[in-house]
């Protein structure tokens, strides 16, 4: 039988981070969205009015359309290569000495202990016409050497893969450690290679691991801005850099709330597609997977 | 006795906040990052902290930055004093950021430099030209750069670098396009197009940011770009071979400017600070390590000096100024055309 306090304990509990979110999330949010309705004048500042104005100029804005769809192609080609790159690289640490781990670890986390700004400042000289990158192309006589690196989307893909594998990394070596290692040996005793004991045993365990890793890196690069902006330099411009233009230049507050709002709802958009389609579909196979069913 | 010891640091303690307090009115000042932070901060700050026993908070930021900012505390200010190009602070004033200037200061300086009817008031110019690095140029045998369409030049090709239409040096850039191809502040119709189809395809990059010019320039990416005298002298001071171009179309004059702003903490302390900006002793410092010519009338500088910044004003007459009134007005359109036409 609960009691009154029982049923209030929950409650209370979650009162304090409950609060916190709705004041320091929530009302923003509201706020952003509020300001986004209203229209903009250059002498008078924000006016008064309400509408759907600005929505409406984004949606027949070319410029937009192509900003929107370099932000969700430069996050999907992230993604994809911090997937290819940080998925195994947790398996070769977990399977390391212990004694190795800790220090590899380290490394791998490396990049996230610099500063945005330093670690792109770094991306700049490495990759300029000048760069160390093409130097070492020229003197190896590849042909067409200097290329162009900075600039380009590629250049905005390699900053970003630098400091978002090691989120991939993480996410994936909490989920192998709760993989037993039993399963392991009882594959190889069944006679699978190294190979198919890890596409066919240990990835379909650490799959939540990974959607949750890809998940977190989709959204931190569709909605990163210092690095675009650096690496990228305003001619490839992505919703975030248009968001800061219209509120610190053009300092039209309301289109860049509107921006962000926009940016907001496809990132959220992407996420349940995302968790609908891919994983629970995932999740659906492992769990058909440790009942026996087919795998 | 404890507890006597205790009252007694306890009233110590009282009475060093209140000396504390009363030692420390403050001032935030606004302005530009890079080598002009640097020299406010070494040069000129601490000697006005000491004289009127104040401490000053400097506020980096850029023009529109800063001008953003204020524009988002108006009514609960913090910035006492701002310091913004002359385009954005022009602008500041018509949004009603600025306080009237103090007469002294008005009187002080060149009638050139009083901006926004009586609002706000130059505290240095500058121009905006072409920048160029004279050791690739030689190496390379091109004659230094004089006209404007110079930055159209075959060999220059993904070697320039422009700042955005954000900043300053852009919008000089845009208009000095329309003005030398039949058009004008009201009309930058011509200049989009030569922006488009003949300087466009030699910019490697669109860059506001002074620090990433300057790393630009110094890793031999780009060989020349639009930028501003202040910003080369500040290059040539550490060494590194950078010279400035007038074109024969015309330089454009760039003020920086300073105003007290409204409804700030502290006003008698902001309008003290902006006088002392336009003091021939400030000015004369920033002529030196800024190559800001001086504003104030009353300024004399050692000759070596003299000859490298904007000094009196016939010189100030022979540089380009902007109709910055027509320019602001229209700017967000420029910006709109400057995006979709230009910067691609």
């Amino acid at each position: 039988m609960m009691t009154r306090s029982d049923r209030l304990t929950p409650a209370l509990l979650t009162a304090p981070s409950a609060l916190v979110y709705a004041g320091a999330l929530l009302v923003p949010l509201a706020g952003v969205l509020a300001l986004s309705l209203h229209g903009f004048d250059f002498e008078k500042g924000v006016l008064p009015g309400w509408g759907l104005a600005n929505y409406q100029d984004l949606f027949t804005d070319p410029l937009f359309g192509e900003a929107l769809a370099r932000t969700f192609r430069i996050a999907g080609l992230t993604t994809l290569i911090c997937l290819l790159v940080g998925v195994p690289e947790a398996w070769i640490i977990h399977r390391m000495d212990p004694r190795w781990r800790g220090p590899m670890l380290l490394v791998v986390v490396g990049p996230l202990l610099v500063s945005v700004v330093v670690r792109n400042f770094g991306w700049m000289v490495l990759l300029g016409t000048n760069g160390l990158v093409n130097q070492a192309l020229t003197a190896l006589h590849v042909p067409g050497a200097p290329f162009r690196l900075m600039f380009t989307e590629l250049a905005v893909v390699i900053g970003l893969v630098h400091v978002m594998v090691p989120l991939v990394v993480l996410s994936v070596w909490a989920s192998l450690g709760r993989l037993d290692p039993v399963l392991e040996r009882a594959a190889t005793s069944l006679g699978a290679g190294r190979f198919t004991v890890f596409t066919r045993v240990v990835l379909p365990n650490v799959m939540p691991g990974v959607m949750a890793g890809a998940l977190m890196v989709f959204c931190l690069s569709a909605s990163a801005f210092a690095t675009p902006a650096m690496l990228g330099g305003k001619r490839l411009k992505v919703v975030s850099s248009m968001t800061y233009n219209e509120f610190l230049n053009t300092l039209n507050w309301p289109l860049g709330a509107a921006l962000a709002t926009v940016l907001m709802a496809a990132i959220l958009l992407a996420t349940l597609l995302w968790t609908r389609l891919v994983e629970r579909r995932a999740l659906r196979r492992l769990g058909e997977v440790a009942q026996g069913g087919p795998a | 006795m404890m507890r006597s010891l205790l009252g007694l640091l306890t009233a110590a303690a009282a009475a060093l906040c209140a000396a504390q307090a009363s030692a420390e009115q403050r001032l935030t000042v606004a302005g530009y990052g890079g080598s002009y932070e640097q020299i406010m901060r070494t040069s000129v700050i601490p000697a006005f902290e000491r004289e009127n026993d104040v401490r000053i908070d400097y506020l980096t930021g850029n023009s529109s930055d800063n001008l953003a900012r204020m524009q988002a505390q108006r009514g609960h200010q913090t910035v006492g004093v701002a310091v913004l190009d002359d385009g954005p602070m022009v602008q500041a004033v018509s949004l009603g950021l600025c306080r009237t200037l103090p007469d002294a200061v008005r009187d002080a300086v060149y009638p050139i430099a009083v901006l926004g009817d009586d609002h706000a008031v130059g505290t240095g110019f500058g121009f905006t030209g072409i920048a160029y690095n004279t050791k690739l140029f030689k190496e390379r045998g091109f004659p230094a750069p004089t006209s404007w369409m110079d930055l159209a030049k075959p060999e220059y090709r993904q070697r320039i670098a422009i700042p955005g239409i954000d900043n300053t040096y852009g919008v000089h850039t845009l208009a000095m396009m329309a003005r030398i191809h039949g058009g004008s502040d009201a009309d930058i119709a011509p200049g989009l197009k030569v922006m488009r189809q003949q300087i466009n395809p030699n910019v490697l990059a669109y860059e506001s940011s002074p620090g990433k010019m300057s790393e630009m320039f110094q890793s031999g990416e780009i060989w020349l770009a639009v930028w501003g005298s202040s910003r080369v002298a500040a290059m040539q001071q550490a060494g590194f071979p950078l010279a400035i171009a007038r074109p024969k179309e015309g330089a454009v004059v760039l003020m920086t400017a300073g105003c007290a702003i409204t409804d700030s903490p502290e006003p008698a302390l902001a309008d003290k600070f902006l006088a002392y900006l336009v003091s021939p002793k400030v000015q004369e410092i920033f002529a030196t390590q800024y190559g800001a010519g001086p504003t104030n009338r009353a300024t004399k500088l050692p000759p070596e000096v003299a000859g490298r910044v904007i000094y009196g004003e016939d010189q100030v007459r022979s540089l380009i100024g902007l109709d910055w009134d027509v320019v602001n007005r229209n700017r967000a359109d420029w910006t709109r055309q400057w995006q979709r036409q230009v910067e691609r």
